[in-house]
């Protein structure tokens, strides 16, 4: 059980120990940035735009950071009621009232580690970590109300499950292709670019419970448990994924992109992977007899085998307006089928930046899906012609609070030359 | 530039500020844990052995075996003391005489033969004054036949010395005294003399006598018994019963329906009467015993043909629920024997290797009337807790409460006491406990025939008694008192379910 609890946590911890937000600068948008991104970001967004923006010539990217946590029943402050202090019947009371069927945990961190582009082209050293877990709300009720009796306490797929998902990449791409020079007997063709980016990808540690059963049941029989969890475990792999993407400028305010992601995307794990079921079963415990009690706990190897982590593939559409001293952004992200990196269900950001004075941009962002409730990003940054600092947070309202269930923290600078 | 830059700092130290580092947190959680599930049916008492169930009645048992001694190894005939005297024997002639005897094995005349087969006897023939015109004497038993069925004949020529002559069986062929189907009953063996002389020989020629050396050993022996005593081996029954301790004065075992069966196998021709006493014991030097004398007529049937026994068997009503009502740890049948040949004329038969044997049956329905005393385990029962688990219920445990659902299936209402200590010693856990419940305001009274739930609140401090390494936990039981007698089923049970809801203190440490 202590095992397989601290393989859970480890889950968590990966997350937040890779606080890297490789793109870190699409956080300060909500991750509406397929059109806003160039230089080494666009590496990652939409290689088209590499040599677009308002670049001279690159720009150069390093350490910069960017994580976020998510949970759908803990608020920060109480968290922050509830750390290291001894609670009463009350704040239990007030966590259960207010917790929902699933109890849902989530998080990604990014982090860039070095980056540099020269007009069309971009490289970039990056790190990537994701992971997401789900307990069903009578955890939570055992924990503090402990056992009733005569009650029969069911844990099974898929309300309860945890995956990790951590890797690292170096990519390289080229943009601002222009595809007019290419077809130049299609007038009606706006100003249009094209571009690439193709990634090693390298596997640093992947987690995932492919089977999880708990039961928990006390009648004058005795207590009887069982928990079986299959868990697959891989350390080392290497993978490769694609990236290709146009841009086409509509007119002096309005450009719109498309890109297709994680072509060809998988991860092959093939270091020290296994695939372990831990069983902890015992039957009709009765304290009088704690001591002729028999506890079977196994830990199996069910096998050696590597295996291979697909990455979804994914459709981006993205559009930017940008008038006077504002600009607004639109992105529609699908991905074709499930994983540890994101749901399947469409995603929709939007960003909006306001610059009061030309050196002190203000942001607004937000992203969600039917499956999930948005996110906010709050950003404040700073620039000027050699060099631009961003930081973000993501509260759930307009302004950071304690009522936020949301943690999340952006770092994005680059000098510009 | 350091505007900016002062400026993202503060954001994010304000950012970094509004959240503590983790640390778990403590609180209080209760669990619901079984403690113990015992049910005590009555038929569990059934082992076949002590207990038997026969009707949908439950009775208590006691067996014990009756093993007379082997009334073949008694069967004898002696000679009668005036039997040995010296004989004239006048010259050239014949005369009669009987040899008296006296068929018993213990002293008095209890046997009389018609048919028997010799075992072993030896014959002696002694001279004395013999004169040398004696040539031969012969002597022919008329009542004792060779194995092929003739009298015996004795011819004897020698006088210097005792003459003898071995009538022991050899390769299965026996002399006998009589004939098969004869019914007439010996009290002397006939024998005539015949002596030869030389001419003129003088009378007597010379005197002699007949000498039994040992008594005649039979190896089957037909005719009648006359109140023939039989030994029966001392046995003793033990009884592998954990009474409650206080049963004895708890329990007064009515005494309807209490019996004795005794069934004998009687391999005798004879019909046998036991009579004897049994004693019974108890754990507190308590004895009582009863005796089976001619008013119990405890009397079995005889076998009608020699070599196949009968079984037949007689009960034994009075007293016998009296002498059990001491709750025995041990019975004892002493001083017993067998009568063999009762007052009738008919006759019967032995053989070596005959006996009578048997079983002893007690039967005990249970059927009590209870006296209100109090009646408590036999041994506590143990619990060892592993140090792992002491140091996780001094560590964590905080108080609760245990619920023991008592069933009392019982037909008599009963309290339960409940007793716990870190010592074995009876006196000390029961008189001194280091927990006892109920405690004041507490219920224990469970009703007859009924179920209730008695709740024991657990302080921090109860629970701390939990850290010893070893509990002995002791029970009272007090049964009402009942006016009549009340009747125990097999299907009765006493079912007693116990679970805690222990307060842990969840640190954070």
């Amino acid at each position: 059980m202590t095992r397989i609890a601290l393989t859970a946590v480890l889950a968590l911890l990966l997350t937040s120990l890779s606080a890297a937000l490789p793109t870190s600068r699409s956080m300060q948008y909500g991750n509406s940035f397929l059109q806003r991104s160039d230089g080494v970001h666009a590496l990652y967004w939409n290689p088209a735009n590499i040599g677009n923006g308002n670049l001279r010539h690159g720009d150069f990217v390093a350490l910069n950071l960017g994580y976020r946590l998510d949970n759908n029943f803990l608020t920060i402050s109480e968290y922050n009621d509830m750390t290291g202090t001894v609670l009463s019947t009350a704040d239990e009371d007030d966590l259960l009232n207010d917790a929902p069927a699933l109890l849902c945990f989530s998080g990604e961190g990014h982090s860039q580690f070095i980056g540099w582009s020269q007009d069309n082209m971009a490289i970039c050293i990056s790190t990537h970590a994701y992971g997401k877990s789900a307990f069903q709300r009578e955890y939570l009720e055992l924990m503090f109300r402990g056992n009733e009796y005569n009650h029969a306490y069911t844990f099974d797929n898929p309300h309860n499950m945890f995956e990790a998902f951590t890797f690292a990449d170096i990519t390289y791409g080229v943009g601002g292709y222009s595809v007019n020079d290419w077809l130049p007997g299609i007038s009606w063709l706006p100003e249009t670019s094209f571009g690439y980016a193709a990634s090693i990808l390298v596997g640093i540690a992947s987690v995932e419970s492919s089977r999880f059963y708990g039961s928990l049941e006390t009648t004058e029989d005795g207590l009887s448990l069982n928990q079986t969890i299959d868990m697959r475990l891989g350390l080392g792999g290497y993978g490769f994924k694609g990236l290709a993407g146009v841009s086409s400028q509509i007119d002096d305010n309005l450009s719109v992109g498309l890109t297709l992601d994680n072509i060809l995307g998988l991860i092959s794990w093939q270091g020290k992977s296994q695939k372990r079921r831990y069983t902890v079963i015992a039957d009709s415990i009765l304290l009088a007899d704690i001591d002729d009690t028999v506890i079977n706990e196994k830990r199996v190897k069910l096998d050696n085998d590597g295996f291979i982590s697909m990455l979804p593939v994914t459709l981006n559409l993205g559009a930017l307006y940008a008038w006077r001293n504002t600009s607004y952004s639109l992105d529609w992200q699908h991905r074709v089928n499930e994983s540890p990196i994101g749901n399947a269900k469409p995603t929709l950001s939007m960003a909006a930046e306001y610059l009061p004075i030309e050196q002190l941009p203000l942001r607004l962002g937000w992203s969600g899906n039917r499956d999930r409730k948005g996110r906010l990003n709050v950003s404040l940054g700073y620039r000027n012609p050699k060099y631009e600092i961003d930081i973000s947070v993501c509260p759930d309202g307009i302004f950071p609070s304690g009522e936020d269930m949301s943690l999340g923290w952006a770092l994005d600078w680059r000098l510009k030359y | 530039m350091i505007c900016p830059l002062l400026c993202i700092l503060v954001s994010v130290l304000a950012v970094a500020g509004c959240i503590k580092s983790p640390q778990a947190p403590s609180w209080e959680t209760e669990l619901n844990l079984p403690l113990l599930n015992k049910i005590y049916y009555a038929w569990e008492l059934e082992d076949s052995t002590d207990f038997i169930i026969e009707n949908d009645s439950l009775f208590f048992l006691q067996h014990g075996n009756v093993n007379s001694a082997d009334l073949g190894e008694q069967m004898g005939i002696n000679a009668r003391p005036n039997n040995f005297v010296w004989l004239p024997l006048p010259p050239e002639t014949t005369f009669a005489g009987a040899l008296g005897i006296d068929e018993t094995g213990v002293g008095s005349d209890d046997l009389a033969v018609s048919y028997a087969l010799i075992e072993e006897w030896t014959l002696e023939f002694a001279f004395q004054n013999v004169d040398p015109a004696l040539q031969t004497v012969s002597v022919t038993f008329d009542d004792i036949y060779t194995p092929a069925g003739q009298p015996l004949s004795v011819n004897i020529s020698s006088f210097d010395v005792t003459t003898q002559v071995s009538l022991d069986a050899y390769s299965g062929e026996y002399y006998s005294i009589g004939l098969p189907g004869n019914t007439t009953l010996y009290d002397s063996l006939s024998f005539t003399v015949q002596t030869q002389s030389d001419a003129g020989a003088p009378s007597p020629v010379a005197e002699m006598k007949i000498l039994f050396q040992n008594s005649i050993s039979l190896n089957l022996m037909e005719g009648m018994a006359f109140h023939k005593i039989l030994p029966i081996e001392d046995h003793t029954i033990e009884l592998s019963l954990d009474y409650p301790v206080g049963a004895d004065s708890a329990i007064i075992i009515s005494e309807d329906g209490a019996r004795m069966d005794v069934e004998i196998c009687n391999h005798l021709g004879f019909p046998v009467e036991l009579r004897g006493r049994f004693t019974a014991y108890n754990d507190d030097g308590e004895s009582r015993t009863i005796f089976f004398d001619e008013t119990d007529h405890m009397v079995f049937d005889a076998a009608t043909t020699m070599y196949e026994p009968v079984n037949s068997m007689q009960t034994m009503r009075d007293s016998v629920g009296w002498l059990l009502n001491i709750l025995p740890s041990r019975i004892e049948l002493t001083d017993a024997w067998f009568i063999v040949g009762l007052d009738t004329q008919e006759t019967g038969f032995a053989y070596s290797g005959s006996d009578a044997r048997g079983t002893l049956t007690g039967r005990l329905p249970f059927l009590f009337r209870l006296t209100g005393h109090p009646m408590r385990l036999p041994e506590p029962e143990v619990s060892d807790i592993s140090s792992t688990n002491r140091e996780q219920i001094e560590k964590y445990a905080r108080g609760g409460h245990v619920i023991f659902l008592v069933e009392n299936m019982y037909p008599a209402a009963s309290e339960v006491d409940i007793y716990l200590s870190t010592s074995a010693d009876e006196d000390s856990l029961y008189d001194h406990p280091m927990l006892h419940f109920p405690r004041d305001g507490e219920a224990n009274y469970v009703p007859a025939m009924d179920s209730d739930s008695l709740k024991y609140e657990l302080t921090q401090e109860d629970i701390l008694f939990f850290t010893n390494p070893t509990i002995y936990l002791g029970m009272k039981f007090t049964f009402d008192q009942t006016q009549g007698d009340i009747y125990i089923a097999p299907q009765d049970y006493m079912g007693l379910i116990g679970r805690t809801r222990i307060i842990l203190f969840i640190d954070n440490e």
